[in-house]
C-alpha cells in the first residue's frame, strides 16, 4: 500500500514537468502575443514589441521556460501580465470555487447513480434496467450548453425558484453558497449520471455472476445481505475508479457551464490565459488541474485497493 | 493502476490492470472456443512437415464453418435485440437525411430576414432562425457534418489508439512504462486546452477537426486496446504462437487483434458517441466549421441567445444531436449486451 | 488667437446658414459646441435664427422625466476588463466603463454628437484652425485631494502620445494632428494645443470619444487599481478581478445639477462583471442587475418586451466594415465596378430587420450620413438591384459570375453578416466563401511585420467591426486616407485625400458642406468599403431607472443618474 502511494506520488514529478513543458511549447504557437492581447488591435506595432520586451516575452524560449520553471518550483508564481495580479491566489481561488461546484456536484450524482446503477443490475434486463440504462445514456449526451441554457431559462427566469448565478454574495454561509451551485451542477449530473450509473452496473452484474455468490444464495443468506455485503463492495470497483478519473475533467472542463453561470472557476481561467498568451496563469492553472487530477485517481485506487482484500476475504 | 496481490480473478481478468470501461471480453465460454478453435484450426495449416492436405482442407473447413456459424449467431442476436435495433433505425435515419435532405428539404441557407424567428407553422415545420432560414431543412442537413467527423474521427481515434495499446500491452515492460507515462500526461491536461492547442496548430476545416478529435481519444483508447491486450497475451495460442517464433508483429496483428474485436468495437461505439459530443462542444467554443454550415453544434451556440424568444431555432437542432448520440448508445448497449451473453 | 471676435464671426455665420435654410438649428447647435460656444452664447445663437427657440436645459424635468432622488446604489452589468484597466492602453467596453466611473474627460459627447463641456469649460480655435486654446474648469480636484490643473492635461497628452508605450487609439486619432509637445500649459487653467496641421474636428478628439483621453493626475505612473485617482463623480473602492467592481460616490465632486443640488445622486454603483451576453439579460430579467450598458440586439428581443424594463436606444454610428481590399484580387483589376456590384447585391433593410430587428440606420456606403451625423448631406440611397449588379459586374469583366472570399471573426453578429451577405449575392452569380476564424487570430499578425500580416487589415474582403466615432471626418481619417495604417481597403485616392484636408482646415460651414458633399460622392463611387448600417446603441434598464447618458455602448455616464423608488 505505501509503495503504492509513493510510487504514484513519485510519478507524478515528471508526469507534471512533461505537461508543463509541453504547454509552454504548444502556447508558442497560438496565433498574437501577449503583447499584443494586452494592448488590442489598434497599437502599434513599436508599443506593442516595447510591451513585450518589457515583459521579457520575445527571449527565446528556453530562457523563458527555465526562469519561469525555477521561480516556480521555489513557490514564486509571478505575476500574470494581462491582469497585472499575482498568479497564486488567483488560481487558487478559481481553483477552489471549481473544487467547490465539483464536489457538490459529486455528491448530488454519486450516490443517485450507484443506486441506480445497482438496482438496474440486479435487475438485470427487466424492464427498469432497461429504462434507467436508456435514460441516464441519453442524458449523458446532452451538451451542457444546451441543459444549461433550458434549465436556466426554467428555473431561474420563468419559476425564479433558483438564482440566475452560480456565485453567492460574499460572505455568505455554506449553505447559501450551496444553494446557489444547484443550478450549474445539474448540467453536470446529466453528464456523469449515466456513466458512473453504468459502471456501477457493469460491477454488479459481474459480482452477481460469481459462484461464491450463488453459494452464498444457495446457503440460505438473505438476499439483502448478499447484496450490502458483496455486491455493493465489488460494485465499487469500477465506479470508484470512474470516478476519481471524472474528478480531474470535471475540475477542468467546466468552461461551458462557467460561461453560462458566470461562475469565476478554473476552466475559464485556462481557456482565457491560453487565448490571452498568460503564459504564468496558464502553466500555473493547468498544472493545478493536472495535480487534481492525478490525486484524484490515486485516491481512487487506494479505495480499489482498501476495497478488494474483503473482497478476497468475503463469503 | 493498482498494485493488487490478488491471483484470483476480480471481475475484470487476471490482471487488476483491467479497470476501463470496456465491456469484459467474451464471459460466454461458449464463444471462447468457439473462437479458439477457429484459430488453432488456421495454425495447424502451417506446421512443418507432412503434406496433411486433405485433412488440412478438412480442418481449414471446420474452422470456417465454426467462424460463419460464430458471425450469424452473433447478428441474430443483434437483430433480436430492441435496443440495438432502435438504434440503428435512427443511425439509419440521419445517414439518410444526411445523404438526400438537400434534396427533400428547402433550402437551408436561403436567408428571409423579413420572416426571421418565425414560430412552427405549415410553411416552415420547424419554424425560421434569425436570418429567416428553414429550421426543419437546417436540422435535417445538419447530421451531414456530424456523420462524417465522428465515424472517420472513431476510426483514426481507433487506428492511433490500436496501435499505441497494442504495441504497449503486448511487449510490456520499459516501452510499456515509458508509453502509459506519455499517456498519463496527455490524459491529465484539461481536454479544452489540448482542443484549443491542437486546432491552433493545425487550423481550421473539417479536415482538421477530424484529426483533432482522432487525437484527442487515442490515449484513452490505447489505454482499452491495451487492457484488452494483456488479457489476451497469456493465452494458450499466444503462448503458441510466440513458441513457434512467430514476429511479434505477426502475433500482435494476426493472432491477437482478432480476438479483441470486441471490446475495441464497443470502445468504438462508446468514443463515437463522444466524437459527437465533443464535435458539438467544439463548435459551440468557436472551433471549426465555418458558416454557413447546418452543424447542429455551431447552430446550437449561434442560436441559443435566441432561446428565449424562439427556443425552437435551439430545440430541435439539440434533440437531433442528442437522438443521434443516443442511438449510438443504444447500438453500444446492444452490442454490449448481445457479446456478454 | 481672437476668440470673441471669432466668436461673433463664427456665430453669425452659422446664423446666416440657417437663416440661408441650409443648416438646421440642431446642427447650429452641434457645430457651435463643436467650436466651443457656450450653451448660452449657442442658445442666444437660436434665437437670432428666430422661430421657436428649442430648450437646451438638460434638467430632468424639461425632458418629462421624474424627480431625481438621492441615495441608492446602481447595479451595472458587463463584461470584465480583457486586462488590467489602465486608461492609457484599454480598448474594450468593460475597461472603459469602468474607468470612465472614476475618470473624466475635456469634453463629453451628447448623444446627438455635440459637444458638452466638462473639464474644459470653453475652447475656442484660432483663425487657421491649427491652435485651439482651452479653458479649465476651476476650483476641481482629484479625488485624492490634489487640484486639477493644465500640468495634468498636459502630462496626460503626452503619455498618450509617447512613441514608446502610448496609446495606439488616442494616437490613431490624432494621427498628423496632435504631436508630442504639441500640447502646452499657457496657465493653470488654459492649455494650448498646437496641432501639426488645422482640423475642424479637433475638440472630438479630445472628448469621450477618444476613450483614452481621460484626464489622469501628473502624478500616473500606471497603477491604475492601486491608485485609481481621478475627478469624477464617483471613487474605485474594491475590485474583484473579473467579478466585480463597486464604487462610491465622490463627496468632492464639482458637478452640480441645474438646481445646485450637487452630484451624483447615488450612493454608490457596482460593476458586475460577466461576459456572455444571455447571462447578461438573464441577469438583468431576474432583477438581480439595475442596468445593462451596453444591449446587444441579438437575443435582446425579450428585454424590449418585458414589462419591467425600458430600453433606451440612441442613433448610434458603430458600423460593420465591410472592406474591399484594394490591393488584392478581384478588386485590384475590377476596381470600382465590381465593388459596386456586390453593394447593389444587398438588401439593406432586410439585413437591418435580421441583425438590428430593424433598429439601426441604413447606409449608403458612404460615412456622410444625415441620420447620424446630421448635417451631412444627403447621400443617393442604395437599394437592393441585381440588374445593376449584374451589369456592373460585367463591366468589371466578370459577366459569368465571380468566387469571392470573404474573411471575418467569430465575433459579435459579424458571422451573421457574412451569411447574409453570401446568400444576397448568389442571384448576381457572386459566389462568397466564409473564412471565419477566431477573433485571436483575425488579430493576430507577425512581431516583425504586424500591418503586413494581419487578417483584418491584408485578407481581400473583410468585416470590421468599429465603435462609434463622433463625426465622419474621424472615420475617414482612421480608414479612408492613403496614409491610415488601419485602412483594411487601402484605398488610395488622391482627390479624397487632398479634399480631406480642405474640409478639416476650415469652418466655414457652406465650403465644409461642399465639401462633404464631394468627399461623400468620391467614398460612394469607389465603394472601397461598404457600410449597409449604422448600429443603434442601446441600453436596457429597470423602469425606475433615469437619466444616464451617454449614448449607450461605452459611454456610461452615470454622474447625474439616478433611481426612484417605484
Amino acid at each position: 500500500m505505501l509503495r503504492l502511494i509513493g510510487r504514484r506520488l513519485l510519478l507524478m514529478v515528471p508526469t507534471l514537468i512533461l505537461a508543463s513543458l509541453l504547454i509552454f511549447a504548444l502556447a508558442e504557437v497560438l496565433p498574437g502575443n501577449v503583447g499584443r492581447s494586452i494592448l488590442g488591435q489598434y497599437a502599434t506595432p513599436q508599443d506593442v514589441a516595447a510591451l513585450n520586451h518589457k515583459l521579457g516575452a520575445d527571449r527565446p524560449l528556453v530562457v523563458r521556460y527555465a526562469t519561469w520553471a525555477g521561480n516556480f518550483v521555489t513557490g514564486d508564481w509571478g505575476e500574470s501580465p494581462v491582469l497585472k495580479v499575482p498568479v497564486r491566489p488567483y488560481v487558487m481561488a478559481a481553483l477552489w470555487n471549481s473544487l467547490i461546484l465539483a464536489g457538490f456536484a459529486l455528491i448530488l450524482i454519486v450516490p443517485t447513480s450507484i443506486v441506480l446503477g445497482v438496482f438496474s443490475g440486479l435487475r438485470r434486463d427487466s424492464a427498469l434496467d432497461r429504462v434507467i440504462t436508456v435514460s441516464t445514456l441519453s442524458m449523458t449526451v446532452i451538451p451542457e450548453f444546451v441543459s444549461g441554457v433550458v434549465l436556466l431559462y426554467v428555473f431561474a427566469v420563468w419559476l425564479k425558484w433558483l438564482p440566475v448565478t452560480a456565485l453567492a454574495p460574499e460572505g455568505a454561509p455554506i449553505y447559501e453558497r450551496l444553494y446557489y451551485l444547484i443550478l450549474p451542477a445539474i448540467p453536470l449530473m446529466f453528464l456523469e449520471l449515466g456513466y458512473i450509473a453504468r459502471m456501477a452496473r457493469v460491477g454488479t452484474v459481474q459480482v452477481l455472476a460469481m459462484p461464491y455468490i450463488r453459494t452464498a444464495v444457495l446457503k440460505g443468506v438473505p438476499r439483502s445481505r448478499v447484496v450490502f455485503g458483496h455486491v455493493l463492495r465489488n460494485a465499487m470497483v469500477p465506479t470508484v475508479t470512474v470516478i476519481g478519473s471524472q474528478v480531474g475533467w470535471l475540475i477542468g472542463g467546466l468552461v461551458v457551464v462557467e460561461t453560462l453561470f458566470s461562475y469565476p472557476g478554473i476552466g475559464k481561467v485556462m481557456v482565457e490565459s491560453a487565448l490571452n498568451h498568460d503564459v504564468p496563469v496558464l502553466e500555473a492553472s493547468v498544472l493545478m488541474v493536472a495535480v487534481v487530477y492525478m490525486f484524484a485517481n490515486l485516491v481512487a485506487d487506494i479505495v480499489v485497493a482498501l476495497l478488494n482484500p474483503r473482497i478476497r476475504k468475503g463469503g | 493502476m493498482a498494485e493488487v496481490p490478488d491471483d484470483r480473478p476480480t471481475p475484470f481478468g487476471p490482471d487488476p490492470d483491467l479497470r476501463e470501461e470496456s465491456m469484459q471480453l467474451g464471459a460466454d465460454p461458449e464463444m471462447i472456443e468457439l473462437r479458439a478453435e477457429a484459430a488453432s484450426g488456421r495454425r495447424d495449416l502451417e506446421l512443418p512437415g507432412g503434406d496433411h492436405k486433405g485433412e488440412a482442407l478438412e480442418a481449414d473447413a471446420a474452422a470456417t464453418a465454426e467462424q460463419k456459424r460464430q458471425r450469424r449467431y452473433l447478428i441474430k442476436a443483434l437483430l433480436r435485440s430492441p435496443t440495438f435495433m432502435v438504434g440503428l433505425i435512427i443511425v439509419l435515419f440521419w445517414v439518410f437525411m444526411a445523404l438526400f435532405s438537400t434534396f427533400i428539404t428547402q433550402s437551408p441557407t436561403h436567408t428571409d430576414p423579413n420572416i426571421s424567428l418565425a414560430a412552427p407553422s405549415p410553411a416552415h415545420w420547424f419554424g425560421t432562425d434569425d436570418l429567416g432560414r428553414d429550421v426543419f431543412a437546417r436540422t435535417m442537413a445538419g447530421a451531414r457534418t456530424v456523420l462524417i467527423i465522428a465515424p472517420l474521427a472513431t476510426i483514426l481515434a481507433l487506428l492511433w489508439g490500436g496501435i499505441i495499446g497494442l504495441i504497449a500491452g503486448f511487449w510490456r515492460g520499459i516501452t510499456d512504462e515509458i508509453i502509459m507515462r506519455l499517456i498519463d500526461v496527455l490524459l491529465a491536461l484539461p481536454i479544452i486546452i489540448t482542443s484549443i492547442l491542437i486546432l491552433s496548430l493545425l487550423g481550421k476545416g473539417t479536415a482538421i477537426i477530424i484529426v483533432a478529435i482522432g487525437a484527442l481519444f487515442t490515449p484513452v483508447v490505447s489505454r482499452t486496446v491495451r487492457a484488452a491486450v494483456i488479457g489476451e497475451r497469456e493465452r494458450e495460442y499466444v503462448m503458441a504462437a510466440r513458441l513457434r517464433g512467430e514476429r511479434s508483429a505477426f502475433v500482435m496483428v494476426r493472432e491477437i487483434l482478432p480476438n479483441i474485436t470486441q471490446p475495441i468495437i464497443v470502445e468504438g461505439t462508446i468514443r463515437l458517441g463522444y466524437a459527437v459530443f465533443t464535435a458539438a462542444t467544439l463548435s459551440f467554443l468557436g472551433f471549426g466549421l465555418a458558416p454557413p454550415s447546418p452543424d447542429w453544434g455551431l447552430t446550437i451556440s449561434v442560436e441559443r441567445v435566441f432561446l428565449q424568444i424562439a427556443p425552437w431555432t435551439v430545440l430541435f437542432p439539440a434533440a437531433a444531436l442528442a437522438s443521434l448520440v443516443v442511438a449510438v448508445n443504444l447500438i453500444t448497449d446492444g452490442l454490449g449486451r448481445t457479446f456478454s451473453k | 488667437m481672437a476668440s470673441a471676435k471669432y466668436e461673433r464671426e463664427y456665430g453669425q455665420h452659422l446664423v446666416d446658414e440657417v437663416l440661408k435654410g441650409k443648416m438646421t438649428r440642431r446642427q447650429l447647435l452641434v457645430r457651435a459646441s463643436v467650436f466651443g460656444f457656450s450653451m448660452t452664447a449657442a442658445g442666444s445663437l437660436l434665437a437670432a435664427c428666430g422661430g421657436t427657440s428649442t430648450d437646451t436645459s438638460s434638467s430632468p424635468s424639461a425632458t418629462g422625466m421624474p424627480a431625481p432622488v438621492m441615495g441608492g446604489t446602481l447595479k451595472l452589468i458587463g463584461p470584465a476588463p480583457i486586462t488590467d484597466p489602465d486608461p492609457v492602453t484599454i480598448y474594450d467596453q468593460g475597461g472603459i466603463v469602468l474607468v470612465s466611473q472614476f475618470l473624466e474627460y475635456l469634453i463629453n459627447l451628447n448623444d446627438d454628437n455635440s459637444l458638452k463641456p466638462v473639464l474644459a469649460e470653453s475652447w475656442t480655435p484660432n483663425d487657421t484652425l491649427d491652435v485651439w486654446t482651452f479653458k479649465l474648469r476651476a476650483g476641481v480636484t482629484f479625488n485624492d485631494g490634489s487640484p486639477f490643473e493644465a500640468e495634468d492635461v498636459v502630462t496626460t497628452m503626452e503619455r498618450l502620445l509617447d512613441p514608446n508605450g502610448g496609446s495606439g487609439g488616442a494616437k490613431s486619432q490624432w494621427g498628423g494632428v496632435l504631436s508630442p509637445k504639441g500640447t502646452k500649459a499657457v496657465d493653470a487653467t488654459t492649455v494650448e494645443f498646437n496641432l501639426d496641421k488645422p482640423y475642424a474636428d479637433f475638440p472630438y478628439t479630445v472628448s469621450n470619444g477618444n476613450y483614452n483621453s481621460a484626464i489622469l493626475p501628473r502624478s500616473y505612473n500606471g497603477d491604475i487599481l492601486k491608485k485609481p485617482v481621478g475627478t469624477g463623480a464617483y471613487i474605485l473602492d474594491t475590485y474583484v478581478n473579473k467579478q466585480k467592481a463597486t464604487f462610491k460616490k465622490n463627496p468632492t465632486y464639482w458637478g452640480k445639477d441645474d438646481a445646485g443640488q450637487q452630484l451624483p445622486y447615488l450612493d454608490g454603483l457596482e460593476y458586475i462583471m460577466v461576459e456572455d451576453n444571455s447571462a447578461q439579460n438573464l441577469q438583468l430579467q431576474s432583477g438581480a442587475v439595475d442596468c445593462q450598458p451596453q444591449t446587444v440586439f441579438q437575443g435582446a428581443q425579450a428585454l424590449f418586451s418585458d414589462p419591467n424594463l425600458r430600453v433606451d436606444i440612441y442613433p448610434g454610428t458603430g458600423i460593420r466594415e465591410v472592406a474591399f481590399n484594394q490591393t488584392k484580387e478581384p478588386w485590384k483589376t475590377g476596381g470600382a465596378n465590381l465593388c459596386q456590384a456586390v453593394a447593389y447585391c444587398l438588401d439593406r433593410p432586410a439585413i437591418n430587420k435580421a441583425l438590428y430587428d430593424g433598429r439601426s440606420n441604413l447606409g449608403s456606403d458612404t460615412f456622410w450620413e444625415p441620420t447620424v451625423f446630421p448635417g451631412s448631406p444627403t447621400p443617393p440611397a442604395r437599394a437592393q438591384d441585381y440588374d445593376k449588379a449584374k451589369q456592373l459586374l460585367s463591366d468589371a469583366g466578370h459577366a459569368g459570375g465571380l468566387d469571392i472570399e470573404l474573411t471575418v471573426a467569430k465575433y459579435l453578429e459579424n458571422p451573421q453578416l457574412a451569411q447574409l451577405i453570401q446568400d444576397q449575392c448568389k442571384p448576381a452569380g457572386i459566389n462568397v466563401k466564409i473564412n471565419q476564424m477566431s477573433y485571436t487570430e483575425f488579430y493576430a499578425g507577425s512581431d516583425a511585420d504586424y500591418y503586413g500580416t494581419t487578417p483584418w487589415i491584408v485578407a481581400p474582403m473583410t468585416i470590421v467591426e468599429w465603435g462609434s466615432r463622433p463625426s465622419p471626418g474621424i472615420y475617414a481619417a482612421a480608414m479612408l486616407l492613403p496614409d491610415a495604417v488601419w485602412s483594411s481597403s487601402h484605398w488610395d485616392n488622391k482627390d479624397f485625400a487632398s479634399t480631406f484636408d480642405e474640409y478639416e482646415s476650415t469652418a466655414d460651414e457652406a465650403k465644409r458642406s461642399e465639401l462633404a458633399t464631394k468627399l461623400s460622392t468620391l467614398q460612394q463611387t469607389d465603394t472601397p468599403i461598404m457600410l449597409p448600417f449604422f448600429i443603434s446603441q442601446a441600453r436596457a434598464q429597470k423602469k425606475n431607472v433615469y437619466n444616464i447618458k451617454g449614448p449607450g455602448s461605452i459611454y456610461c455616464d452615470c454622474s447625474a443618474a439616478y433611481m426612484t423608488t417605484a
